[in-house]
Order: C-alpha cells, then sequence, then structure tokens
C-alpha cells in the first residue's frame, strides 16, 4: 500500500515521526516534493482565493499525489494542549481535501483533539489490522523522535553574533519556496536567523501574561518566543501569510510592544504574488537598518 | 580639477541622476522618463550629465538605488548598489539633520522612512496595492487632460473638497466619474482625490508609525502641492519639501558611493558608458518547475551579469 504526505503544513512539525510511523507499519510512504511553480499553480486553480498562501500550496500538494498513491495521511489538528484550536483553514482544509481526493484516494485524516496519542494509533489501525504492531511501531517512531532533538536547550546563537528572530509559522519558513529568499538574504548579509523551532518546549508552552488570553496553538508560540527573544536578538522579522486571522492581532501587538522597547521590527506579507525582488529589498533595507543603528550606538563595533 | 560623486536612481517610471560634490552639493542633476527602457534611459542620463560636467570634474564614485539599481549598477559599475530605502533615508538625514519622518511617493511605490537621532529605525513600503501612486496621478491628469504640473495647482482652486473613494484606483476611478457626472467641479474634485490619496497612504503605508516633525515629503508626487497641502491638513503639522525632492534617491546613492570609497580608487566605467551597447536577454531555467526567468545584462556580446533565479545557479556564478 502507498500512503501519501503532503510536504507543507503539519509535515514540517510531524514529518519525519509520520513518515518513521508509517514504515513501520509495513506501509510505502511516498511524500509530494518541495513546493515549487507548479505545484503553487496547482493549489490556486482550486482554492478559493480568499484563503491563505500555506492553504494554497498544501492543496497543490494534495494534487500532486493523488495520482500517485492509495492513500493520503493527513491528520486534522483540532486543538493540542490546554483547549488551544489550530486555525480554522487548518482544520477546514481536511474537508477540502475530501472533495479534491474524490473517491479515488483514501483520505486517513485523523483528529487531534488534545490526545495527539490515540489519533495517531486510531490513523495507524486504518493501514495495518494489527494492533500490537500499531502500538510498537508508533512508540518505535516516537522514541527515535525524541533521540533526535535535543531537549530543554535554548540554543541561542553564540555571543557576538548578530542574530534577527524570524517570528512566522514553522510551515511557511520551512518551506524554502516561501522564506528561502529571506532566510538567504539575513545569511548573506552576516546575519543568524532564529526561529521558535530552536526554542525549548517549556518557554513556547508558557500560559502567564498576555500569552493567557491567545487561545490560538501556533500564535502563543509566537508571542512566547517573542518574549523571549526580546532583548536577547538584534530584531525581529515577522512573516505573515496575507489573510491570517490568528496572526493578525498577535503580530499587530507585538509590533507595537517591539516599538516601545525600541527594538526593529520588521513585518512581511506574504502571497503568491510577492514577489522575491520586492522581499529581499526589505530585508536589505532592514538588515541595513540593524547595522547603522549598531554603528551609531556603539561607535567602535562592541559585541555588533 | 573638481571632484564629485555620481548617483543614480532608476525607478520604475522615472531614471534620476545626480552629480554631487565633496560636500554633498548638488552640481548636476536630471529626471527623465524611464519609458519602460531602463537601459536606453541610463544612456541618455551619462550622456546628459556627462555633456554638463565631464569636462571639469573626475567622478570618485558611484552609486545607483531604485528598482533597477542592479541593471544600472553592472551598466555603469558602481561603487555600490543599495535599496532606495536606505538611499532615501541616508538624503534625508544629511540635508536636514533633524528629520524624523520622510514620506515618499514615487510612481509605483510609496515608503515611510522613521528616523531618530538621524538614523532611520523603521520603514514600510505598500505590499501589493499602487493606487495613490504617481503613475495614478499621471493616469487622472490625462484622463481630464490636464497637464500633470497644473494637477495640483488646481487642487488648490477648489471651493468644496468631495469625496473620493481612494482605497482602489479602479474605484477611484470610478467615484471621480461619479461625481463629475453629478456635475461636482474638476477642481474640487481633484482635491478630493488629493485628500483620498493621503488618506489611503496614512492608513496602508504609515498604519501605525508614529510620524514626528520633521517631515519631508520626497519622490515625485512631492511635486503636487495638492497632495503637499493635503498632508498638511491631515496631520496638522508642516511638511518640508526638499529642493531636489525629485532625486532624493539618486543624492543618497551618491552620498553612500562617497561613504563607500573613502580613500579607495572607484570602479566607476565613465560617462563613456552612454555610447556603449547594451542589451538584456531571458530565458527560461529549465533546471527544475519553478521555471525561473532568468535575465542577462549583455555588454557588446558579453554577458556581464544575471540574476531572477530563485536558486543562485545562475546569479551566482
Amino acid at each position: 500500500m502507498k500512503v501519501g504526505i503532503p510536504r507543507a503544513l503539519l509535515y514540517y512539525r510531524y514529518g519525519s515521526l509520520w513518515e518513521n510511523y508509517l514504515r513501520n507499519l509495513g506501509v510505502e510512504v511516498v511524500l509530494s516534493p518541495k513546493t515549487d511553480e507548479v505545484i503553487l499553480e496547482q493549489g490556486l486553480k482550486c482554492v478559493s482565493g480568499e484563503v491563505c498562501l500555506p492553504i494554497k500550496i498544501v492543496a497543490g500538494h494534495l494534487l500532486y499525489l493523488k495520482e500517485r498513491v492509495d492513500a493520503i495521511f493527513f491528520p486534522r489538528l483540532d486543538w493540542l494542549y490546554d483547549g488551544l484550536y489550530a486555525c480554522p483553514k487548518m482544520i477546514g482544509i481536511v474537508d477540502v481535501a475530501r472533495m479534491l481526493l474524490g473517491e479515488k484516494v483514501r483520505l486517513i485524516a485523523p483528529s487531534i483533539k488534545g490526545n495527539f496519542t490515540r489519533a495517531h494509533l486510531t490513523a495507524g489501525l486504518a493501514v495495518c489490522a494489527n494492533p500490537v504492531r500499531v502500538w510498537q511501531g508508533w512508540r518505535r517512531a516516537v522514541r527515535s523522535e525524541r533521540g533526535k532533538r535535543g531537549r530543554n536547550e535554548d540554543n541561542l546563537p553564540a555571543a557576538g553574533r548578530r542574530t534577527v528572530a524570524l517570528i512566522g509559522h514553522f510551515y511557511n519558513l520551512n518551506d524554502e519556496f516561501i522564506a528561502g529568499a529571506i532566510i538567504r538574504t539575513f545569511r548573506q548579509n552576516g546575519y543568524e536567523v532564529i526561529t521558535k523551532e530552536s526554542l525549548p518546549g517549556r518557554v513556547l508552552l508558557n500560559r502567564s501574561g498576555f500569552a493567557h488570553n491567545i487561545r490560538w496553538v501556533y500564535e502563543r508560540e509566537l508571542y512566547n518566543a517573542f518574549e523571549y527573544l526580546l532583548g536577547r536578538v538584534d530584531g525581529f522579522c515577522m512573516v505573515v501569510s496575507m489573510g491570517c486571522g490568528p496572526d493578525s492581532l498577535v503580530a499587530e501587538f507585538m509590533r507595537s510592544r517591539a516599538q516601545r522597547q525600541g527594538v526593529p521590527f520588521l513585518l512581511l506579507v506574504i502571497d503568491e504574488h510577492t514577489g522575491i525582488a520586492g522581499l529581499v529589498t526589505r530585508v536589505e533595507a532592514f538588515v541595513e537598518l540593524l547595522n547603522r543603528r549598531c554603528l551609531s550606538r556603539s561607535g567602535v563595533a562592541a559585541g555588533c | 580639477m573638481h571632484e564629485g560623486f555620481l548617483g543614480i536612481d532608476v525607478g520604475s517610471i522615472s531614471t534620476k541622476g545626480v552629480v554631487i560634490d565633496r560636500d554633498y552639493r548638488v552640481i548636476a542633476y536630471r529626471y527623465l522618463r524611464t519609458q519602460g527602457n531602463p537601459i536606453g534611459s541610463i544612456r541618455q542620463l551619462l550622456k546628459e550629465l556627462g555633456s554638463e560636467v565631464d569636462s571639469r570634474l573626475r567622478i570618485l564614485g558611484a552609486g545607483t538605488t531604485g528598482s533597477a539599481r542592479r541593471l544600472a549598477g553592472v551598466m555603469i559599475q558602481a561603487d555600490i548598489v543599495k535599496n532606495e530605502i536606505i538611499a532615501h533615508a541616508v538624503a534625508a538625514g544629511t540635508y536636514y539633520p533633524d528629520v524624523q519622518t520622510v514620506l515618499e511617493i514615487g510612481g509605483q511605490d510609496s515608503k515611510i522612512i522613521i528616523l531618530r537621532d538621524g538614523i532611520p529605525v523603521d520603514f514600510a513600503m505598500n505590499t501589493v496595492c499602487a493606487a495613490g501612486t504617481g503613475s495614478f496621478l499621471d493616469h487622472q491628469a490625462a484622463r481630464l487632460q490636464i497637464p500633470i504640473e497644473e494637477f495640483g495647482a488646481r487642487a488648490l482652486r477648489a471651493k468644496n473638497r468631495v469625496s473620493i473613494a481612494g482605497r482602489c484606483t479602479v474605484f477611484a476611478e470610478s467615484d471621480m466619474i461619479h461625481k463629475a457626472q453629478l456635475g461636482v467641479p474638476t477642481d474640487d474634485i481633484i482635491a478630493g482625490l488629493c485628500d483620498a490619496i493621503v488618506r489611503n497612504y496614512l492608513n496602508t503605508v504609515a498604519k501605525g508609525k508614529e510620524i514626528r516633525p520633521r517631515i519631508l515629503f520626497q519622490g515625485g508626487v512631492a511635486a503636487n502641492v495638492g497632495v503637499r497641502a493635503a498632508f498638511e491638513r491631515a496631520l496638522g503639522q508642516e511638511i518640508t519639501v526638499p529642493e531636489y525632492f525629485l532625486v532624493m534617491g539618486a543624492i543618497g546613492a551618491a552620498i553612500l558611493a562617497a561613504e563607500a570609497t573613502r580613500g579607495q580608487a572607484s570602479r566607476f566605467a565613465g560617462f563613456e558608458v552612454a555610447r556603449t551597447e547594451f542589451a538584456t536577454r531571458v530565458f527560461e531555467c529549465d533546471g527544475c518547475p519553478n521555471r525561473c526567468e532568468v535575465v542577462e545584462t549583455l555588454r557588446g556580446a558579453e554577458v556581464i551579469d544575471r540574476y531572477g533565479d530563485r536558486c543562485g545557479k545562475w546569479s551566482e556564478n
């Protein structure tokens, strides 16, 4: 049995876990390729113009897999912990997927409602009839994930390195098609880039202060990362998909907070019309602004 | 023989060039329409500037900016190629050390730059929409058969400022037509349009920015006294339009070139570049499904630059 995983959205957080798990169940896993122009175009053709870029992209990936696999593994994240929801578009895209794929391809889309493990075990039973094997396959996959990640480390760049925090969703920042040029431009100009993915769980899961009021799971993580990194980096660059509802409020909150603290903050809005040139111009100008600010502060560059 | 620095700013609508002396005073400047042909307009610019200053001046450094900064940079072998935000900020801060806000509206883009203590600290540019920029004003002036130079003055003559929808160029135009059909005098409609442009700018590009004095207004649209007045009315503050508001980006590029070449020889190819043949060629790379359009710049038959690829396969070799 061939099971496809779209290389988009949650793949960028759980991809290797999923691949491992499905292989442990004796399934042949097919990954869609990295996002490219063709995949995006396919997606644009079949989803509403109103939705955000990552949703358009995932639709393209689903259509790519449709012709090549028997089933598609596409878990739906409703809420994860603390009653915090994923955004409605991420929840809804699974129903869109069901319509896109029609009868031809089976959709394995367990709903994650707080219990991550149970949802995955249910999904496992859909491809493997032996519950013992499913349980063992899951345990092994989870264990090998744990082994890969250094737990509870800050992973902050070494002191003395100029650093910009990229605040944005992992499915945007890790998709080279979307954010590659942004990250490259920062690096070429001598800046290290840090994202929330390299921060420890205890930071991201913080539920005190303003974070308590944020009811979206990833937005709370973004905000917690922002608060933690404030004062630890030279500037913030927030990457927001055009039309992202949950981000819009948190972004504005962070922007004004950064402004009050005198920390440079750049907001980049992305959609399929965003030219690379325009993004690069903004990033270059932002880098220049950081450099000049640094020079003027220290006279003889001290620590920056 | 005098010494100076050259700055070139190639935008979507216009091509600007200046020559400044060591004290950053403007010796010569030109403002040309790009007319969809940046190579031609850059050559024309060099020809005109060259004939004015070449015999009595040595260029110690050259810089380019604007959306075609890379093309201009490889053509003249610039010492520095910088984005237009920094170029505008540097020029503004050099001439007006007390500036805290720069409003810039050009042919197809608009931006705001916030400076504190002479250092640019924040900026924003229009993203996907070009409503309320110079080319829209151009278009409306042409439609109403009023020379663009007189457009702003007509707004000042308005007796009643009518309200025009400013969020979208297309809707603004239909609104203007509608008001005209109701019999509203043209001057009042133009004044309404100026208000709409300012309102749109403040609600989009300048949203969330703290606009403190001194406020400079530069870029092509600063020539429009109607928009200038509308800004003053909306902000309740005085607006300064610098003497060389049209070419501030080019001045910034020249200043940056002066800073970059201090004590070093310039790479500048000389005003003779105006006589060199340049061409560009576009091909679609078939290395991957992205099918990037790669642009090649040729001097004679020699390829001197490539860009436009996502991966760097062409531009970095």
